[in-house]
């Protein structure tokens, strides 16, 4: 699936229930950083790593390929008044 | 400019992801098996799918891998110029770049190898700081909602 959207960015400087939600999973996902994070001494010097960037996207158009046959022509879907996708 | 190191690199990915920007100025992508010439200094594409077969123009090339864990990670982006040669398309690049800044080796940064981490370190905080000096601003992060969810996280695996 190819998402096709309008992009804006803002720092994500507040803890919200959202950056909450996503850094459980990150760490869930990879385990070992939480030796990482829970160390005093990379947090200072990799703080740069924490400071994040939220992307929201407004899809506009969506192009599927069912069962991921890529030599067939996708199925294309036009998003007038779609919801926001948030990347971080 | 064409790097052997990192073409050496870029081998070792069974696949990557092309992009370019498509006529209503939004970016589009396919995963593709890529073979790169370093006789020619090219890279040509063996499984193209017929959506791209009208691409041309500014494109990078994605090859990013890692374990199940996320780790291991090695990342690699080659920037170029997709051009139909004869009756198949090519890309040439300019650019080869790394996540990690190091111009022969793409894996991320790790703990085994401490020497590419401080300059990952040193590389991020520069970056880092170039940004706030741009916007005159400070970024303070507070860890404690960090931290409480690791506590949290621990307590709950008893």
């Amino acid at each position: 699936m190819l998402i096709q959207g309008d992009a804006r960015v803002a720092e994500s400087r507040e803890w919200t229930p959202r950056s909450e939600e996503h850094f459980k999973l990150s760490v869930l996902r990879q385990p070992d950083s939480r030796t990482f994070i829970a160390n005093p001494l990379p947090r200072r010097l990799f703080t740069f790593y924490f400071q994040r960037l939220t992307m929201t996207v407004q899809p506009r158009r969506i192009l599927v390929w069912p069962h991921r046959r890529f030599v067939d022509p996708p199925t294309e879907v036009l998003v007038p008044g779609p919801p926001i996708v948030h990347v971080e | 400019m064409w790097s052997s190191n990192l073409a050496t690199c870029a081998r070792a990915y069974p696949d990557a992801v092309l992009s370019v920007v498509d006529p209503d100025g939004y970016p589009c992508s396919t995963r593709c098996t890529v073979a790169l010439d370093d006789r020619r200094e090219v890279i040509t594409f063996i499984n193209l799918p017929p959506l791209a077969s009208s691409w041309r123009g500014p494109a990078c090339l994605l090859f990013h891998r890692h374990d199940d864990r996320l780790e291991n990670q090695y990342q690699l982006m080659i920037r170029g110029h997709v051009v139909l040669q004869g009756d198949s398309l090519e890309l040439r690049p300019t650019h080869f770049l790394t996540a990690n800044g190091s111009l022969t080796e793409d894996r991320m940064p790790h703990a085994g190898a401490p020497l590419q981490l401080i300059q990952f370190m040193l590389l991020g905080r520069r970056q880092a700081a170039r940004y706030l000096r741009r916007r005159n601003m400070t970024w303070p992060v507070d860890f404690t909602p960090m931290l409480r969810v690791l506590r949290e996280l621990r307590s709950s695996r008893g």
